[in-house]
């Protein structure tokens, strides 16, 4: 072992404890501080956090965004009375929020055939009117690899360490809310949506009412053929799981699993700041 | 990294627990640092604690380009830096600066219990050059890499390997028979 190698290791075995009581104290004063602070300037109005769901797909956010608003598209059109005053509750609860979290994961094959999963994380945020994805941040494993702050866009490839810089994250930039939400009920009356059930059962694990939907279509303009499974909360209104396979017939593994969707009124725009990784050669358009 | 943008961002809204998620992540980390930095439990105490109740106060004005751990590290960095000029204008004023400056905002209580391991490498460390100190404690204790402390010290990343190389060998005979356990 190296001179280095051990003394890092001496660092690492080098340890210290706290003392909870004097603890406890440095906390406090920090809170002290901080409302010494406040007190000081106008109150400024807390915003509401909750927790909700919803999910992207792939690595581009694009067809996330379409498969949400389709799923619940189809969960608007639903002729099942109980089930549609959910829909309708859930359209006007998922257009309160103007910012997402999406935690989940990606099942795709590698170059060598095989079935391989990924977890991704996106947070996104829409512009003004909640028609369009202003800013989003895409992580994969951890890794940031797309981040557009309204303004310029980076895409990040770990294996070669390459930045690139103002490339566009994608075509479709559609925000889930009721503009999303007219258009795929234009889908339903045409007929688009061809498959499609609803159902309405207690979460085994969690006690709580949930509303399943499953749906289904075929149109490749809307990334057809596509299959997908979608979980209401009964409570919030809110969708809180989804499931999309890419076939019509939910065969085979997911292609992406959407596990935790959280809204937020807004996100810092510290999250859509990308910071360059070292040595990373950056190419810029 | 995101993680703490959010914590901040949640702290910013007046969410508490945030501020203690961000206080209990850091904290052993940055006094481990003071103290192998200063090599005075007292002092590297009183250091990270005014970086937190710092952190508190100004939380609605930072807005962070990097990440936390490195605004946090480079605020404690400041402070020992800024510490021992003090330190050494009051010794050549005839004080004992030491013992003097050690004087604790929050009282004769103890906050950070040092191991035997960690008095021992912060005794060796304080034989070495403050540069070399500092180059060896944020690569050793955060990880940090050579260009990042280039930046930190203002030097160049070759400076700063030269640094570490030399604080290595001589740490390294310093600890001798401690280092082979």
């Amino acid at each position: 072992m190296k001179s280095a190698d051990k003394i890092k290791q001496f660092f690492k075995n080098a340890e210290l404890s706290i003392h909870s009581e004097t603890d406890e104290q440095v906390f406090a004063d920090m809170l002290h501080a901080r409302q010494k602070i406040r007190d000081k300037v106008p109150a400024v109005p807390e915003n509401i956090w909750r927790i909700i769901m919803k999910s992207p797909l792939t690595k581009v956010a694009v067809a996330a965004v379409l498969i949400i608003a389709c799923l619940i598209g189809v969960l608007m059109f639903s002729q099942t009375s109980g089930v549609a005053w959910a829909i309708e509750q859930s359209i006007e609860a998922v257009s309160k929020y103007k910012a997402v979290l999406v935690e989940g994961s990606e099942t795709f094959l590698n170059e060598d055939g095989m079935l391989q999963m990924r977890k991704q994380k996106s947070w996104a945020v829409a512009n003004e009117d909640q028609t369009k994805v202003k800013k989003i941040r895409i992580e994969v494993d951890g890794v940031p690899t797309i981040i557009t702050n309204g303004r310029e866009t980076w895409r990040y490839d770990q294996q070669t360490n390459t930045v690139t810089k103002n490339l566009s994250y994608g075509t479709a930039e559609v925000w889930i809310g009721s503009r999303l939400l007219e258009q795929l009920k234009t889908f339903r009356e045409s007929g688009l949506i061809t498959k499609w059930e609803v159902t309405d059962s207690k979460d085994s694990a969690t006690g709580k009412q949930r509303i399943f939907l499953t749906c289904a279509w075929l149109d490749k303009r809307y990334n057809g053929p596509r299959s997908l499974w979608l979980e209401i909360d009964r409570q919030s209104n809110l969708l809180v799981g989804l499931k999309q396979w890419e076939n019509a017939d939910w065969e085979g593994p997911a292609q992406y699993v959407a596990e935790k969707i959280t809204y937020y009124e807004n996100l810092p725009d510290e999250l859509f700041e990308f910071e360059i990784p070292d040595g990373a050669t950056v190419i810029e358009h | 990294m995101v993680e703490d943008k959010l914590l901040i961002f949640r702290f910013k809204q007046g969410n508490h627990e945030a501020l203690r998620q961000i206080y209990d992540k850091y904290k052993v980390e940055l006094l481990k640092l003071a103290v192998v930095l200063i090599g005075n439990r007292n002092m590297a105490e009183d250091i990270v604690h005014d970086v937190f109740v710092k952190f508190a106060e100004s939380a609605d004005r930072i807005k962070l380009t990097g990440s936390l751990k490195n605004y946090l590290v480079t605020s404690v960095i400041n402070r020992v830096r800024n510490h021992l000029r003090d330190n050494k204008r009051h010794s050549e004023t005839d004080l004992d600066g030491t013992e003097l400056l050690a004087c604790s905002e929050r009282g004769p209580r103890q906050w950070a219990v040092l191991g035997e391991q960690l008095t021992l490498l912060s005794n060796a460390l304080q034989e070495l050059p403050y540069e070399q100190r500092e180059v060896i404690s944020l690569r050793m204790e955060m990880d940090m890499t050579f260009r990042r402390i280039a930046a930190l010290q203002n030097a160049s990343v070759n400076t700063v390997k030269g640094r570490y190389r030399y604080g290595i060998a001589r740490l390294r005979s310093l600890l001798n028979s401690e280092v082979e356990k």
